[in-house]
């Protein structure tokens, strides 16, 4: 009786979770939800007109099975879908590319809809069994909005904030977040939580959203975001503090997002590199070494032969350019 | 009638559709009720000026 009224009071308030996604997640205690383990199937997507095949190690991350540690240490790859390789074969990701290139072993366990935050736990929770020398993050520019959210594809994250006294807290996931029902209840709580906040602002993302007015991008949103980066700020803190003291290189690599493919916006008032330029402001503030591959993505994309698929996800052609890229950047940096 | 609950009534009242609405005035009663009005009250009592939660573990030292 309980669920059923749960049922009917979040059917429409709750995220609906991709068909994807609830088949290739898992609940994780550290990060809310990981990826399942031991999977290998094949997938339609819309991405392209052939399924896709997906294989996920034991690890729970799309891969081959990591069997042996390289002892100079390895090249750990993280991000969201961009990095997990929606729409492209396995080795047509970046990872796999970039592993070829250098003759490096690199371990990419990035997941689709993994938000900056859950990459700060993974990356202190779930990295050192890798013995990373160096971590990239993957971080395409529009996805920070994500640390704004508590409930993912039906799954409860992790939520850090910022006390009065500006320190970073850090909620865990909770223990009956486990259970279906237990998720859904604590994830409508979020989820309506969010939207009322957004709702105080003029921001309205469940009807009518259009993504090339999507408020991260507007000016006269500007302040209703700005507690997000004041958050991205200090969780970039918290990654760069680890791996100073673990002694691994740190790199964020800025993807291009769809909207800047499309052209300019209609209006001054509209940015979509907003969230990009504020990313930059507070990496440049801490000295954070990170590389925009905005212009090589642009450069390398035109109509016929795109770099993205329709929907802003890196083709092969576009994960060829990422890898190109970030091969060049870690051998400027002298880390490879 | 406070600006939380305010909001709350607006919320359910901004949405299109009569069942929407029923469900946002539901939902925002329930919350209100036992999560959000607890979180208002312990906003005041310290005094914080953002939304953000003060419940949680600290970050620092590293964990």
């Amino acid at each position: 009786m309980i669920k059923k009224i749960v049922n009917l009071l979040t059917k429409k308030l709750t995220i609906e979770a991709n068909n994807v996604s609830q088949a290739f997640y898992k609940f994780d205690p550290d990060t809310g939800f990981w990826g399942a383990p031991n999977i290998k199937r094949y997938v339609q997507t819309d991405l392209k007109s052939d399924p896709m095949y997906v294989s996920h190690n034991s690890d729970g991350n799309r891969g081959v099975e990591v069997n042996e540690i390289d002892p100079k240490g390895t090249i750990v790859t993280i991000g969201g879908s961009h990095s997990w390789g929606a729409g492209v074969e396995q080795n047509q990701r970046y990872s796999e590319l970039l592993s070829d290139e250098t003759g490096r072993q690199v371990i990419n366990i990035g997941h689709a809809s993994l938000g900056f935050d859950q990459v700060c736990i993974a990356i202190m929770k779930k990295t050192k069994k890798y013995n990373p020398r160096i971590i990239i993050i993957e971080q395409y520019p529009w996805a920070v909005v994500r640390i704004l959210n508590g409930y993912v594809n039906g799954y409860v994250k992790p939520v850090f904030s910022i006390d009065k006294d500006d320190n970073l807290k850090l909620k865990k996931v909770p223990k009956f977040a486990q259970f279906p029902l237990g998720r859904k209840c604590i994830g409508s709580y979020y989820a309506y939580k969010k939207e009322l906040q957004e709702f105080r602002s003029g921001i309205n993302l469940q009807e009518n959203y259009n993504p090339l007015t999507d408020p991260v991008f507007l000016y006269w949103k500007i302040n209703h975001y700005d507690y997000l980066y004041k958050l991205l700020l200090k969780i970039t803190i918290v990654i760069r503090d680890y791996c100073r003291q673990n002694n691994i290189h740190f790199l964020i690599a800025l993807g291009a997002i769809h909207q800047q493919f499309t052209g300019s916006s209609r209006s001054d008032l509209i940015d979509y590199d907003l969230p990009r330029k504020r990313l930059k402001e507070i990496l440049n503030n801490l000295g954070i070494n990170h590389v925009d591959m905005t212009d090589a993505m642009l450069n390398e994309h035109t109509e016929i032969d795109p770099v993205i698929f329709h929907d802003g996800h890196l083709n092969a052609k576009g994960h060829n350019v990422f890898s190109s890229v970030l091969q060049k950047e870690l051998a400027v940096r002298g880390w490879i | 009638m406070g600006d939380l609950e305010l909001t709350i009534t607006r919320l359910a009242l901004s949405k299109l559709k009569l069942a929407h609405k029923f469900k946002y005035f539901i939902l925002g009663a329930i919350f209100y009720l036992f999560l959000l009005q607890k979180e208002k009250n312990r906003k005041i009592k310290d005094g914080g000026a953002s939304d953000a939660s003060s419940a949680g573990d600290d970050v620092y030292p590293l964990f």
